[in-house]
């Protein structure tokens, strides 16, 4: 009897192990903006020109609120460098939009990479980029 | 599934403690202690071992187990809030810190500070708590101490034993309500005990609600034993299901208050942990004399986190093997000789879509012999032993912390160990005992050390662990002096312990997408410190006792290491004011005074000293078979508001709990058994 009831327990725990499934989880959703002057793919451009990246963040589970939004930037392949970071609060924790304007500056082949990234408080990350190249 | 165990729990929650009506059992030459290489009179081993009788603590209105852990000098606890809390002995906690309980390792995955040891004292009837390391008994993770968690034991032969109590908080307006039966038929033995916990959240010193710092907890235990010639074995089952409110830095920015008292833990932040453990017990006796102990069990541990997002984020479950066998042999009249051996197996699976460590699975084996010798017959006992083992972990492909794109690869990772022991214990006279041990322990880094690649939940910083990090090792002199006479009882327990690669946590100057980065490191780490006890006893019913614990915890580097425990006096004054064989009241009053702790790590923060009082009584009475109890404990009388330095509340400005009565009523009877003719 006693065998039995031990069995039981054993086989029922494993049971309930192996029922779990597993869970990948939903990334915040993060996209470029696009139409009008907005950059939203890799393109080449002039030295000297001004580009405009938007971006829209937005929570993907109910409470799982957006946490920070950052902006790097890497200048061939090199380190990625913050150059913007923000916490974000209040209904920017649901959904938040963002320009980014800068002017491009180097040397003919130059590739300058913009990578946008979000986190939610669960601390799942999402992120999406973009390189620009300076024409000859 | 889970809400089935909650039902299943919540309609038996009925549950039973064993009482007697002493304050705080302490008697530390009369004991015979099991945790060491052999079951034996305290004295007779160089271990500095406190047993700890869970029945007599009861009464000190604590919410936890290691709660009641933190009357021994020496021992602190780790916090997040009332429920999530760990032991901290000597300044060393998680996984520096061994657990074991029904003889066997228990991992409850506290790799991370705010994952608390989740046991609760219902059903033990002792705790065995050893300060230091003993690495060769029981492999890695022996560095700061032992904690043997005893179940209750069976009944007297052809006797039952039953009990139930309720305890009841004034300040979290819950409480703890338990039952459970024992009865021992001769050849076999059984127990079943039922219990819960439920707490609403608490009021610090200064009355402000402390959101979200609710908890509860579900208990099943029970026990199988029998005997057959030469074989005694016991099995145990125990079912736990626990819920805990959680506190983060931001949590009030999107938490809000609710009713008072509610109690909803499916809202708001929450850690949950399923526990499910079936172990085995063995004795058996040899025919040449010798005895051989096998212990074997299997821990299903699951943890999951809802961090704020409504839903679990964070889902981990840990199933554990192991085994320990133990071969007792007496060589000589002075000589024993034990052999041990230990194994286990453990596979960790994220099914969640947070994930802070990697699938893994870790396979531990340790072997060891130990020698002892009684240099002079119950006077003078030389311990003597050495040990080896490896630990095998491989990490496994998971998204988000190990794929291509991480700076963390899977890998495999083979770590050869030793250790090594040698003691001495001195008994001149039956009024004083002396012990010397010099003992290694050794640790290898966790899985979140070796292989962490992620935002740490609630802080927010990016940990990045290393698959390269060495063997943390510690070789530790430890000292024990003791004098007992009928009144008068002293101890004294100097410690030094030097620690090789200390794992540590360490800000850097790097950042991951706007987010603080810190990594793994490792440096040499020195600690000392004393603990010491006097009692003044059975004088005209009274017995005073005064225990001080103080210590310095630095790296090589010439910092402090976090969470150093502040210096602490606790004096305490016990009197009965009635007792005889029918009755006993008693009151107790007992002040912490605690040190402001300036000795503080990087980015640690420090606190001031405070002192708390506390004051409480009991009355017990016996009736024919049954003995009732009602006491009554207030912790914190004058409601001072404070921050305890192992708070980690201290960081959001949370202050520890204010005043907190509590209520307890028990029963417990007996009854003996018809004989069967």
């Amino acid at each position: 009897m006693k065998n039995i009831i031990i069995t039981s327990l054993t086989i029922g725990l494993l049971a309930f192990v192996s029922a779990c499934k597993k869970d990948e989880g939903n990334l915040p959703a993060i996209s470029f903006k696009t139409g009008g002057s907005y950059l939203s793919h890799d393109d080449s451009v002039a030295t000297g020109s001004a580009i405009l990246i938007g971006i829209n963040a937005e929570k993907t589970e109910d409470k799982d609120v957006l946490k920070k939004f950052n902006l790097s930037k890497s200048v061939n392949g090199g380190t990625d460098n913050t150059i913007y970071s923000k916490d974000l609060s209040g209904g920017e924790g649901n959904n938040y939009s963002f320009d980014y304007k800068d002017t491009l500056k180097g040397a003919s082949g130059d590739k300058t990479k913009y990578t946008f990234t979000v986190t939610n408080r669960d601390g799942l990350v999402n992120n999406v980029s973009l390189t620009v190249k300076i024409k000859k | 599934m889970i809400k089935s165990w909650i039902y299943l729990f919540s309609f038996s929650s009925i549950y039973l403690f064993g009482q007697t009506n002493d304050w705080l059992y302490h008697d530390t030459l009369a004991n015979v202690i099991i945790t060491s290489y052999k079951e034996e009179p305290l004295q007779e081993t160089s271990l500095n071992i406190t047993p700890i009788q869970i029945d007599s603590l009861n009464k000190l209105g604590n919410f936890t187990l290691t709660d009641l852990l933190t009357k021994v000098p020496g021992v602190n606890a780790l916090s997040t809030g009332l429920g999530i809390v760990k032991p901290v002995i000597r300044g060393l906690y998680g996984n520096r810190v061994l657990v074991l309980l029904s003889g066997l390792k228990f991992d409850n995955q506290q790799w991370q500070e705010e994952h608390g040891l989740g046991l609760s004292d219902i059903g033990l009837s002792k705790v065995e708590l050893i300060k230091g390391p003993v690495g060769i008994l029981y492999g890695s993770e022996a560095m700061g101490g032992i904690i043997n968690l005893i179940e209750e034991q069976k009944p007297q032969e052809k006797e039952g034993q039953g009990d139930a109590s309720l305890k009841l908080n004034s300040n979290t307006m819950g409480g703890t309500l338990q039952t459970g039966y024992k009865v021992n038929y001769g050849k076999k033995w059984f127990r079943i005990r039922v219990g819960l916990d439920n707490h609403a959240d608490y009021s610090d010193g200064d009355n402000h609600r402390v959101l979200n710092s609710r908890f509860d907890g579900y208990y099943l235990k029970g026990t199988l034993g029998f005997q057959r010639k030469n074989w005694i074995s016991t099995n145990n089952l125990m079912s736990s299901f626990n819920r805990f409110g959680f506190i983060f830095n931001d949590i009030y920015s999107f938490v809000s208050p609710d009713a008072r008292w509610n109690r909803a833990l499916n809202i708001n932040p929450t850690h949950l942990v399923l526990l499910n453990i079936l172990s085995s017990e063995n004795k058996i006796s040899l025919r040449n004399g010798s005895k051989l102990n096998i212990n074997l069990g299997v821990q299903s541990n699951q943890r999951m986190e809802n961090e704020g997002g409504g839903a679990i984020s964070l889902n981990m479950h840990l199933l554990t093997l192991q085994y320990m066998l133990k071969w007792e042999h007496q060589l000589s009249v002075r000589n024993r000789l034990v052999v041990s051996h230990y194994s286990s197996y453990e596979d960790n699976t994220n099914f969640g879509a947070r994930k802070i460590v990697p699938d893994a699975t870790m396979q531990e084996s340790n072997v060891s012999l130990y020698l002892e010798s009684h240099l002079i017959h119950e006077k003078l006992i030389l311990e003597n032993g050495a040990g080896v083992g490896q630990k095998w972990i491989k990490t496994y492909f998971t998204a988000s912390v190990n794929g291509p794109s991480n700076l963390i690869k899977p890998f495999s990772k083979f770590a050869p160990y030793y250790n090594v022991y040698t003691g001495l214990s001195i008994i001149p006279s039956p009024y004083f005992n002396f012990k010397l041990n010099v003992a290694t322990g050794v640790r290898i880094a966790n899985l979140a050390e070796l292989s962490s690649n992620g935002l740490h939940e609630g802080v927010f910083t990016y940990e990045i662990g290393s698959p390269l990090l060495k063997n943390e090792q510690n070789i530790c002199l430890n000292l024990l002096g003791t004098y007992s006479k009928k009144h008068f009882e002293a101890q004294i327990s100097p410690f030094y312990n030097q620690y090789y690669n200390y794992v540590y946590l360490a800000p850097t100057t790097e950042e991951w997408f706007g987010f603080p980065v810190y990594r793994y490191r490792q440096q040499n780490a020195q600690q000392y410190g004393s603990e010491l006890s006097l009692i003044f006893k059975h004088i005209k019913r009274t017995q005073i006792t005064v225990n001080y614990a103080g210590m310095v915890s630095k790296a090589a580097n010439g910092e402090h290491l976090p969470f150093t425990p502040a210096q602490k006096l606790s004096p305490s004054l016990q009197y009965k004011i009635l007792h005889d064989s029918q009755k006993e009241l008693s009151i107790q009053t007992s002040t912490d005074i605690i040190a402001a702790q300036n000795q503080i790590a990087p980015h640690e923060i420090a606190t001031p000293s405070y002192w708390l009082l506390n004051i409480g009584g009991s009355y017990m009475v016996h009736h024919k078979h049954k003995t009732y109890t009602l006491s009554v404990m207030c912790n914190n009388l004058l409601n001072k508001a404070y921050y305890d330095h192992l708070s980690r509340f201290k960081y959001f400005g949370i202050l520890n709990i204010g005043r907190n009565i509590s209520v307890m009523l028990s029963m417990k009877f007996k009854q003996v058994l018809k004989q069967s003719h």
